[in-house]
């Protein structure tokens, strides 16, 4: 363990960023592939696709729900404890998932539980550690790493996974995953910060309540979580329904299968490289531009005629927009708010970021059902988008003054 | 015991020509390992044997 200038024992950058990055790639990657359980499932269980499709959306709020709470507490008490609740949620929810006779069972087990235990062991939970662990100079590229590495669990557990129920079957291929997410737990142990680490430079110590009184009073904060929503919004609006658009415009399976790999392909480049330019330049021109690309690219994709070559380069660059806001909204969240309550304000943005993936999923079936197509929702996402890039430009980046805290 | 500034610069005490020959080593594995993934959502059967003729090996 290393010693901080301010005396407080730190964590290495290469365990942090090591253990870091391997929790992100299981706690992101198991439940990436979760569509694939879709079919096998539901035959199986004699379940209707609705029962699914409700357990996954009650994942997702869960997911968002328990944040801002698995982040206050991972802030107090230590990211480490929070981290070993989260794995054990996590093979819990998916040995209760084989297990699950009912929709309601499925729902408790592979929505609420592993949603919950989403929040404990993914972004906002690590990149505590990472904000409260690693200088200033080093934090955007950190989180851009660690953000690549959620981001190719991702892409690398979709094939896995894929492969694992065809050879053990659904209910073993959830056996192994179990067991795989109960990995999270020693590595959780190698992130165990000392009591100091988790006080503020200088011992300046502000309540949970105020620190979130003073985050939502924060004209940038409140900008930084809009745009989080609209990046839910339009991930999960693309991800669940480009497949169907493309299909509905005559394009084969392979087209939409190949589509998608491309996004989770770039989307590992793209993460990176958003957090390393965080390191360079002004945060809130990057995700601007984020915001602003996205809406040009699908206004081009929407445009031009569509053809497999145009769908794999709207995919590619999409990919590199994915989840490349991730690391710069949660560096900006630490520049302004220090790392203090760091994990705890990362997870009240990714519920509004969650917020947004929810309507994604939902606005795009019920807009597609009542006018026969994804037009309104493309427009909504065009509009959102440039949306997010105006609210990010006046998001000011500088330290929040604090005069009334007083040392403890 | 070191500063964490300190210890967080990478390859302290070697050579730049050592630290680029790992970067680029990394880098080279990294797109190695992303090709193979996408390949495996291209063609899992292939993926699979080629999985199963890399673990023959050992």
């Amino acid at each position: 363990m290393d010693v901080s200038t301010d005396g407080a024992p730190r964590l290495s950058l290469a365990r942090v960023m090591l253990c870091g990055a391997v929790i992100l790639t299981m706690s992101m990657g198991i439940r990436h592939g979760f569509g694939l359980w879709l079919q096998p499932m539901t035959m199986d269980r004699g379940w209707t696709r609705d029962t699914f499709a409700f357990a996954m959306a009650a994942q997702n709020l869960a997911w968002g729900i328990a944040g801002p709470l698995a982040g206050a507490v991972a802030d107090r008490f230590g990211a480490y404890r929070v981290m070993m609740v989260g794995a054990l949620a996590y093979a819990g929810g998916l040995f209760g998932m084989a297990l699950a006779t009912s929709g309601t069972g499925l729902a408790l087990t592979a929505g609420l539980m592993i949603g919950v235990a989403q929040a404990g062991t993914t972004y906002a939970v690590v990149y505590g550690i990472i904000g409260r662990n690693l200088p200033a100079e080093r934090r955007s590229w950190a989180m851009g790493v660690a953000g690549a590495a959620g981001s190719f669990g991702q892409f690398l557990m979709v094939p896995v996974e894929n492969a694992l129920i065809g050879t053990l079957g659904w209910q073993g291929a959830l056996q192994v995953l179990a067991v795989l997410a109960l990995l999270i737990m020693p590595l959780a142990l190698f992130l165990r910060e000392s009591p100091q680490a988790l006080k503020p430079p200088g011992g300046a110590t502000q309540s949970i309540g105020g620190a979130v009184r003073e985050a939502f009073g924060n004209r940038s904060y409140r900008f930084l979580t809009a745009g989080y929503f609209v990046c839910g919004f339009q991930v999960v609006f693309i991800g669940v329904h480009l497949p169907s658009y493309l299909k509905d415009h005559g394009m084969s399976a392979t087209v939409a299968t190949t589509a998608l790999a491309l996004v989770g392909l770039f989307n590992v480049v793209g993460t990176y490289a958003a957090g390393s330019l965080g390191q360079r330049f002004p945060k809130r021109y990057i995700l601007s531009a984020i915001y602003g690309l996205r809406s040009v690219v699908i206004i081009g994709f929407l445009l031009l005629p569509l053809s497999p070559g145009s769908v794999y380069v709207f995919s590619a660059l999409m990919g590199l927009l994915w989840l490349s806001t991730v690391p710069p909204t949660n560096a900006v969240i630490a520049q302004i708010f220090g790392v203090q309550y760091m994990s705890m304000l990362s997870g009240f943005a990714f519920l509004s970021h969650q917020l947004g993936s929810f309507l994604g999923a939902w606005l795009g079936g019920a807009l597609y059902e009542a006018s026969g197509n994804y037009d309104v929702v493309w427009m909504l996402a065009i509009a959102l988008g440039f949306f997010a890039a105006a609210i990010n430009l006046p998001v000011r980046e500088t330290p929040i003054v604090r005069p009334h805290l007083r040392p403890a | 015991m070191r500063l964490a500034g300190r210890s967080t610069r990478l390859g302290d005490g070697d050579g730049r020509a050592g630290r680029m020959l790992r970067a680029g080593l990394s880098l080279w594995l990294g797109v190695l390992v992303l090709l193979a993934v996408f390949a495996a959502y291209l063609d899992p059967h292939l993926a699979l044997d080629l999985a199963n003729r890399f673990w023959s090996c050992f």
